[in-house]
């Protein structure tokens, strides 16, 4: 038998095997080839899934259906008319498509159905990368205003080709209308000069018509609310990567120090102004406190973030342009610390944005908030069987702050291993000191348990495998009001 | 809805038949009735929700890629959506849920697994319900009464070959059907 015939698994045979209607011989030859064959193991599994349901079926008697199984006549007349109906819709349907068709491409082919498309994708990228564009931006527009100044450079550096014999082909009509040279310098620059306005009109047009909707007067307000959002972030990483597999601690770096010729594509972004430790921890806690318990090793800066938090100190509800336009000329305040591409950022945006930024983050979590109050809460009868039996719960620091998700396996006496949740997080690395820790479990019902006790790393032969040790020493469950209530620890050695 | 059978001006059975419409309503219609009166246990509720699978599956026929097992699902989805609707099921969760914490199962299926597999097994309850005879009896046999082919053999008095091949086809068809069915 060939390899092909080998790997292609024979159902008769195995459904003889899982009814142990096969010789001794053919039972080995069938494992074997489970062994080898993932096709025969898949197919093996398939059918005795379906075994097994046939065999609970078989169990229980069967009902006899007496009664005709058929649709009444009214419900076979309706079924035909809808038949009928659906061959004339298809008809109908084919002649419309072929009139619709060339109405489609012409529509396809219009600017009018890309032009929009275009500047909403360039707006979505200047507004999450605005830094990138802002350099030879700010450069173009303040040469183009300088007139005349080395127009013909930047006309070549930055106007499309099709867009240049376009607008070429127009000016050489215009001026054969009027009798002037090709060549003639007056007409060269009366081009260039059309070209570049234009040019400038539709780029202000671009950023402006959907930049100016979604870059928002950033406000403290805004700034606080995107602070919130990033410690949040930075929270999740820590849950997501609190037992993630040891890996060479990166060398903390600054913002300004990052090697600018990384693969990532957010290295290219200018680097923050900020510090991260500023940035991702508004309210510093007491040295040591947290770093006990959570070793930071990131290398990547939010420098885009960043840049937008630093503005937080910096104004309260005016634009940094409001503020520029109240002083009197030849003041130059803090802003002057701000880059060029900051303020226009900045001026760019809309109010309505920034109050629906800054309201944003309060309401989903006042709702969350309230879903959870509106769980009523009860003593749950086996609380013992939350930490006895294997499932997700969340973990927290003694200070109440959320790691994340954990798995915790099937627990003896007073102790159980936990295991991350989820995929670690590239480029950021949390690890887990030995200490204090508490597990939280929630059932559907909305009971809580709370666990408390102290958590170890542990090692195998291979070291250690991102597989911690839990050691319950308190618990409790949560009233409706929130209210820790003890349970009796001993419980789980019984 | 009254039962349009009862009326003697109204044949049954041809109609179905003679309705051209489609080798899928000739094959299960039938089928798909016992299967949605099994789970509904009326009749005409059963007759209501076989009706709309067809509606729905003549009016996406060319859309759907494997009829049969989307025209069970479909009947199936129908008769859970119709029992919730009338409050005559509870959705897995509410009593079950409630306690799955605290029972030893806890980590043997979870509520949707559960549900799934009440699922597959009224749909294999249905698959038997609807084999001849014969083809049942080989199963009772087999499962049932766990006699090896050569015992079904004397029995039956087929073959042992045959017994096995006919065991072979039900097992297979029925694997194929709760696969493409999602089943299994």
């Amino acid at each position: 038998m060939s390899e092909k015939e080998l790997r292609k698994p024979d159902d008769g045979r195995l459904i003889d095997y899982l009814l142990n209607e096969s010789s001794p011989e053919e039972s080995l030859e069938i494992e074997r080839l489970c062994a080898e064959h993932s096709e025969w193991n898949d197919a093996k599994e398939n059918l005795g899934r379906t075994l097994g349901l046939l065999e609970d079926a078989c169990k229980q008697p069967f009902e006899k259906i007496e009664k005709d199984m058929s649709l009444d006549t009214d419900r076979i007349k309706n079924l035909k008319s809808i038949v009928e109906e659906n061959g004339e819709g298809e008809k109908k349907s084919e002649n419309y498509s072929l009139e619709a068709e060339p109405i489609q491409r012409k529509l396809l082919s219009s600017p009018i159905f890309w032009g929009p498309l275009a500047a909403a994708a360039c707006a979505a990228f200047l507004a999450g990368y605005p830094s990138l564009f802002d350099e030879p931006e700010s450069e173009e527009v303040s040469l183009t205003y300088e007139g005349d100044k080395d127009f013909d450079s930047i006309t070549k550096a930055n106007l499309q080709a099709a867009d240049l014999a376009q607008e070429s082909s127009e000016s050489k009509k215009s001026a054969d209308s009027v009798g002037i040279s090709q060549n003639s310098p007056v007409l060269k620059k009366v081009e260039v000069d059309k070209i570049m306005t234009d040019v400038d009109e539709q780029l202000i047009a671009l950023s402006s018509l959907e930049a100016e909707s979604i870059l928002s007067d950033r406000t403290r307000k805004e700034v606080v609310a995107l602070n919130d959002l990033i410690e949040a972030d930075a929270r999740e990483i820590k849950l997501a990567d609190a037992f993630s597999t040891p890996v060479p601690p990166a060398p903390l770096t600054s913002s300004k120090e990052k090697n600018p010729a990384s693969d990532s594509f957010l290295a290219a972004v200018p680097p923050a102004p900020m510090k991260n430790e500023q940035l991702l921890l508004p309210s510093p806690k007491p040295e040591g406190q947290a770093k006990s318990q959570i070793a930071y090793q990131s290398a990547t800066p939010p420098a885009i973030l960043g840049k937008e938090a630093e503005l937080g100190p910096i104004r309260e509800e005016e634009s940094v342009e409001e503020i520029l336009r109240s002083k009197p000329k030849g003041f130059e305040p803090e802003i002057e610390s701000l880059t060029a591409p900051e303020q226009k950022d900045l001026g760019l945006m809309s109010r309505s944005r920034k109050s629906a930024v800054a309201e944003k983050v309060p309401e989903s979590a006042l709702n969350f908030s309230s879903e959870i109050l509106a769980n009523r809460r009860a003593r749950p009868s086996s609380w013992t069987a939350y930490f006895r039996q294997p499932g997700p719960c969340l973990l927290f620091t003694e200070d109440g702050e959320a790691l994340g998700l954990v798995e915790s396996s099937q627990a003896v006496g007073n102790k159980c291993n936990l295991r991350r949740v989820r995929d670690i997080r590239q480029g950021k690395r949390f690890t887990l000191s030995p200490g204090a820790f508490q597990l939280r479990y929630t059932s559907p019902r909305g009971s809580v348990v709370i666990l408390s006790g102290a958590l170890d790393k542990k090692t195998s032969k291979r070291g250690f495998e991102g597989t911690y040790e839990f050691t319950a020493e308190k618990a409790w469950w949560l009233d409706q009001n929130e209210v820790r209530q003890a349970l009796p620890i001993e419980e789980l050695s019984r | 809805m009254p039962e349009q059978q009862d009326s003697p001006n109204l044949p049954d059975q041809p109609i179905g038949s003679e309705s051209q419409l489609g080798e899928w309503f000739e094959k299960l219609e039938k089928p798909l009735m016992i299967y949605a009166y099994q789970t509904l246990n009326d009749r005409d509720e059963a007759m209501d929700m076989v009706q709309e699978a067809f509606v729905r599956f003549f009016k996406e026929e060319e859309k759907v890629r494997e009829p049969k097992a989307w025209l069970y699902r479909t009947t199936r989805n129908l008769c859970i959506s119709h029992l919730r609707k009338h409050g005559r099921v509870q959705t897995i969760g509410e009593e079950e849920q409630m306690d799955f914490l605290d029972s030893s199962e806890r980590d043997e299926k979870s509520p949707a697994a559960q549900l799934e597999s009440k699922e597959a097994k009224g749909r294999v309850r249905h698959a038997l319900s609807i084999l001849p005879d014969d083809l049942r009896e080989l199963l009772h046999l087999k499962f049932e009464k766990k006699l090896s082919y050569k015992e079904i053999s004397v029995k039956s008095g087929l073959s042992v070959s045959n017994v096995g091949f006919k065991l072979h086809n039900v097992i297979k068809d029925l694997t194929i059907d709760m696969k493409t069915e999602g089943l299994t």
